[in-house]
């Protein structure tokens, strides 16, 4: 296999990628190397303050790195202009915040239809989008929902829902389950796993949770911004805990 | 049951902004109001005030009206009566000419009551054409106007005393003109004695042979005897009166700035919206929104704001008005026009100048930072 074609089958590639803060007084990033296969399920592990939330705002596009090269899906986010990074949110990657950062006022139908406002779908197919996103996260009966009526685990659920609305190629997750108590947060998980499989996405997932890394098919380590090459990186099928729902 | 599911729309999402934070809506909505409020009450009766003044030039049937030259308010007109009323008999245009004389004199409650002389034997003004009792005769005969009956609470044969004498009321006229319907009118040679102007006159109306031009007949008058200012309408009244130059400036002034505190109130809301409301505009840049779109969010809502405005301004502009013509300082001489341009006109000031306030915090809006803004407590 030529480079070009291991290229076209990574949805996360970085090389040598750099952030600063504070006049370069912070070093979030330093030269970070990363590959991510299509369809895998990394978690990305380490303490507060190595560089995962920031490694994971580049790759959502939502901040832009100092130096490197950062390729997601084959699209060069370092070249990207401010219009084309919103176009790039807005339908190759899904976030999910580890609050889940729902709109107050909207039900919970509406805040899975807010991503796809901008696109072509008509009101019809937004909505029929958003109903079929909420009943495969289990909440098809909790459409109507203002999100303080909802549970912490249901409230991450519509998230991951309105996460996945435009169909994501890669679904991003910081600390998706740090808000929750470790029960709901496995059932999370679960339901990731089962999100990965039936819509065949790549997933990253930023956690300090070693119990959500143990779920992943490849962990992987940072430190000071950069990956620790330690840990061993074994590619496996995503493991499926059954549990119940404690949402 | 099957529910309808709503499909989410930009303007579904600033009603819910707007719904669900009730006082801030309705207290930024009202300092719109204040803007609508200026521009309906001040114009219907700046309009009134014109519709009044055009009604009294043509009372009884005048084409023109004839003043002193060069004065600043109609009321300090002076004519000699003699020699203005031959100069303007001579010209072969008119076909007849009636004398008045005003004043102002205050009678009991009201401290600036209409005094009008004119001819028993002239249709001045069409005051002898009363609708009750009948016209002024003797000198110490007056008729008096709808208006004033009421806010003098007079009859007919009741009595009135100003200037030191007691006048009998002997009949009540009704021209639909706001001024004369409040005023008082008697002889003419009774009010230059009060007065003391004896041969002295304020005004003369004059009705032209059929088929003149009135504003070419005013023109030759003007030219022929320089003294005198012809006023054919209320557009030309400023000839003689230059308090509706005033009144029309200060109009605009004040709806002006009503507009631009109620623009600044809306910038202020916007701005504490768009403050507030950091995070959630984080989280929607994150999840591929526009900045255009962002920005579509709050000038929506200001554009919700002044549309909400549009009502009570109306209402409370309207009422404000109204209130003119039930105090009895001002009923004698406003009574305000309502028209639809107006309304129009401040629906859609209100909904720019919200929108004008709108921008800024708009912008401010569109350029957050995703990064900063998601770390926004």
């Amino acid at each position: 296999m030529n480079e070009s074609d291991s290229t076209n089958n990574l949805a996360v590639r970085t090389r040598g990628l750099t952030k600063k803060y504070e006049q370069g007084r912070i070093v979030a990033l330093d030269g970070l190397d990363l590959d991510v296969a299509r369809g895998e399920f990394v978690a990305i592990c380490g303490p507060s303050g190595c560089g995962k939330s920031t490694l994971l705002n580049l790759i959502t596009a939502i901040d832009r790195p100092d130096s490197g090269n950062l390729t997601v899906c084959g699209k060069s986010l370092a070249t990207m202009t401010e219009n084309e990074a919103d176009q790039f949110r807005a339908s190759i990657v899904g976030l999910v915040f580890q609050f889940h950062n729902l709109l107050p006022n909207l039900t919970a139908i509406e805040n899975v239809q807010l991503p796809m406002l901008g696109n072509e779908k008509n009101g019809t197919e937004r909505v029929q989008r958003a109903k079929r996103l909420l009943d495969s996260v289990g909440l098809g009966d909790r459409t109507r929902a203002l999100p303080t009526t909802l549970s912490g685990g249901q409230r991450q659920r519509v998230a991951i829902a309105r996460a996945l609305a435009n169909q994501p190629s890669v679904l991003l997750a910081d600390e998706p389950t740090g808000s929750l108590d470790s029960r709901t947060g496995e059932t999370l998980i679960d339901l990731l796993c089962e999100l990965q499989r039936e819509f065949d996405m790549t997933i990253v997932v930023v956690t300090h949770n070693t119990e959500v890394a143990d779920r992943a098919q490849r962990v992987v380590h940072m430190l000071d911004g950069k990956i620790v090459p330690s840990q061993e990186e074994e590619v496996s099928e995503p493991i499926l805990v059954q549990t119940e729902d404690h949402s | 049951m099957q529910h309808r599911e709503s499909h989410l729309t930009l303007v579904g999402m600033t009603w819910r902004n707007l719904y669900r934070q009730p006082v801030r809506t309705s207290l930024t909505a009202l300092g719109v109001a204040i803007g609508i409020v200026a521009i309906i009450a001040l114009g219907a009766i700046a309009r009134g005030l014109k519709a009044s003044i055009d009604s009294g030039l043509h009372a009884g049937g005048a084409d023109l009206t004839v003043y002193q030259a060069g004065i600043a308010v109609d009321m300090f007109s002076v004519l000699e009566e003699a020699e203005t009323r031959t100069a303007l008999l001579s010209n072969p245009e008119i076909e007849a000419v009636a004398a008045g004389l005003s004043d102002i004199v205050p009678i009991e409650a009201n401290p600036f009551t209409i005094l009008i002389g004119v001819h028993p034997h002239e249709f001045g003004f069409n005051l002898q054409q009363v609708v009750e009792g009948r016209p002024f005769q003797a000198e110490d005969e007056i008729v008096i106007g709808r208006r004033a009956e009421k806010n003098l609470d007079k009859s007919v044969g009741g009595e009135l005393a100003f200037r030191n004498r007691v006048f009998k009321i002997t009949g009540i006229f009704e021209t639909g003109n706001v001024f004369f319907d409040g005023a008082i009118a008697m002889n003419i040679e009774t009010l230059q004695k009060l007065k003391g102007s004896v041969g002295k006159v304020s005004c003369f109306q004059i009705r032209l042979k059929p088929d003149v031009d009135p504003y070419e007949a005013a023109d030759k008058i003007e030219k022929a005897h320089p003294h005198l200012a012809a006023v054919v309408d209320a557009d030309q009244y400023k000839k003689i009166d230059s308090s509706l130059v005033v009144a029309d400036s200060a109009i605009w002034a004040v709806s002006f700035l009503a507009l631009v505190i109620g623009s600044l109130i809306v910038a202020n809301t916007m701005w504490m919206s768009v403050h507030q409301r950091t995070r959630e505009i984080g989280v929607l840049r994150a999840i591929g929104w526009h900045r255009r779109g962002i920005m579509a969010t709050v000038v929506l809502e200001a554009t919700g704001i002044g549309l909400i405005a549009c009502l009570p301004g109306c209402l409370l502009g309207v009422g404000l008005a109204k209130l003119t013509t039930v105090l009895p300082v001002t009923n004698q001489y406003l009574l305000p026009v309502f028209e639809l341009k107006p309304f129009v006109i401040a629906v859609v000031v209100a909904v720019v100048l919200s929108i004008g306030g709108a921008l800024f915090p708009a912008f401010r809006a569109a350029n957050i930072s995703p990064v900063e803004a998601l770390r926004y407590e």
